[in-house]
């Protein structure tokens, strides 16, 4: 099995339109044979993972649906959103100041859900050690 | 909360909006409190082929966080090759 050394060295990724690419490193191309440098994957077989940030599942006519993707505290942002947009539409019901509350309460919970998502990230670093 | 929930405290401020508007907008709320917060964490998985170089990514997918070849993080090309493939 190869290391995790020989994986890194060897694998690169890069995203082209709708897709990604998975290419090798060919460490015996030279500087003057370029484009030989990275090729398609001479090998099959390995596993490919891909972590990311995904929309949210949306609702469907089931009313008893959950947006399962959004954690409980945030569901409320939704409505907050919807409210402003619809107090946005001309007619007899348009209230740009309730507009503009509701566009501040969806804010504030957007900032919230900002540090929730963001409440697992670490910072790599390193502390050196000085002697005095 | 359910749909149903988030559509009565929608439909106390306009009660002649119909479930299907709303749900609309509830969609379109979504999809923005999703992107703007980047909450929805996903993994897909695939299985590299031989001279296989490109494979579709999930339509949904807003921002890719990492790439793992048999559990192990690559690095990211910041330029395509010089020489391309599209298969």
């Amino acid at each position: 099995m190869a290391s995790i050394r020989d994986i890194q060295g060897k694998w690169r990724w890069f995203i082209d339109g709708e897709r990604i690419a998975i290419v090798e490193d060919n460490l015996s191309a030279t500087d003057e044979n370029l484009e030989g440098k990275y090729i398609s994957p001479a090998t099959g077989g390995s596993t490919l993972t891909v972590h990311y940030i995904a929309l949210a599942t949306p609702f469907t006519t089931n009313l008893e649906d959950t947006p399962t993707d959004v954690p409980a505290q945030f569901h409320e942002a939704l409505a907050f959103k919807v409210i402003a947009d619809l107090y946005r539409l001309p007619g007899e019901s348009m209230n740009l100041q309730l507009s503009q509350y509701y566009d501040q309460l969806y804010a504030e919970q957007v900032r919230e859900g900002k540090k929730y998502a963001k409440r697992n990230h670490m910072r790599s670093g390193v502390i050196t050690p000085h002697t005095y | 909360m359910t749909q149903k929930e988030l559509i009565e405290i929608i439909q106390q401020h306009f009660p002649d909006q119909g479930e299907s508007i709303i749900r609309s907008s509830l969609n379109r709320a979504l999809s923005d409190f999703t992107a703007k917060t980047a909450i929805t964490d996903a993994v897909a998985t695939d299985t590299i082929v031989k001279d296989k170089r490109m494979y579709d990514l999930d339509p949904g997918m807003l921002t890719i966080k990492r790439v793992e070849i048999d559990s192990v993080q690559i690095p990211r090309l910041v330029t395509p090759p010089v020489k391309g493939d599209l298969d």
